[in-house]
């Protein structure tokens, strides 16, 4: 799981992007790491070799992950699955 | 803390809430500007008024305190196929497991360990979004005033 973290920081200090999101992507990494939980050392485990060949796969995770939390902010529980049902329906008609 | 989140035995009931939700983000890999406005103001809304039902949540997300029922987190795993793996990761952090992470952390230190745990992860990710596409400026507003939330720590009374 660290590794994985690391590899991630490592791809994030290198990719074209802005100061403040290296600041903000690092700052989230270093909080997931803490969270050790299957589901999310699954997810990091999928992004890594995505990101390897694609940093900006960095940026749509983080954007993934901040929409479920602030669907939850919005509306709570209702509100998160509101936002996954959205993106199920759109998985299915792909 | 191996034990998966998704546990098909252990069912409760989805809160249903009584207000109006409606999500309106879009489904783009990327945010888009409307998501970005939206975005924008879910947080004024959450930050303007603390004691408001997005205020309070905001606080819930930040201090550990959070919870999405088992059935809704079954009810996810059973279409993890068809949830990007970020929303995973998103759900995820919003469960009793990844929460209880974040309570021990305020346990063994302060509240600020708890901040950076769950905090940091949502103000990283968000604050970097927005930042970008509002400026610096923005992005630290936004950081600054999480950080600056009255968090709740569950342990406190015992250290007093």
């Amino acid at each position: 799981m660290s590794d994985t973290i690391d590899k991630l920081k490592a791809i994030v200090q290198k990719a074209d992007f802005t100061d403040e999101q290296k600041e903000g992507y690092l700052q989230s990494l270093d909080g997931l790491s803490k969270v050790k939980v299957p589901e999310i050392n699954e997810a990091l485990a999928q992004l890594l070799p995505e990101a390897e060949k694609n940093p900006a796969k960095i940026r749509e995770f983080m954007w993934g992950m901040a929409k479920v939390m602030l669907a939850y902010v919005k509306g709570g529980e209702a509100g998160v699955k509101q936002l996954l049902e959205q993106q199920i329906a759109a998985a299915k008609s792909q | 803390m191996g034990e998966t989140i998704f546990d098909p035995e252990n069912i409760e009931n989805i809160k249903e809430t009584e207000e109006d939700v409606v999500i309106e983000f879009s489904n783009d890999p990327e945010p888009t500007s409307k998501d970005v406005m939206e975005a924008k103001c879910v947080l004024k809304e959450a930050l303007k008024d603390p004691e408001s039902g997005a205020g309070r949540r905001l606080r819930e997300l930040v201090d550990g305190s959070a919870r999405l029922t088992t059935k809704l987190l079954n009810w996810a795993g059973e279409h993890k196929t068809e949830l990007a793996a970020a929303a995973v990761a998103g759900i995820a952090l919003l469960s009793p497991e990844a929460q209880a992470v974040a309570q021990a952390a305020a346990e063994k230190g302060d509240a600020n360990m708890l901040k950076d745990v769950l905090g940091y992860v949502f103000v990283g990710a968000l604050g970097a979004i927005l930042g970008t596409i509002f400026g610096l400026p923005i992005y630290e507003n936004i950081r600054d005033r999480i950080r600056q939330l009255d968090l709740k720590n569950p342990f406190k009374k015992d250290r007093e």
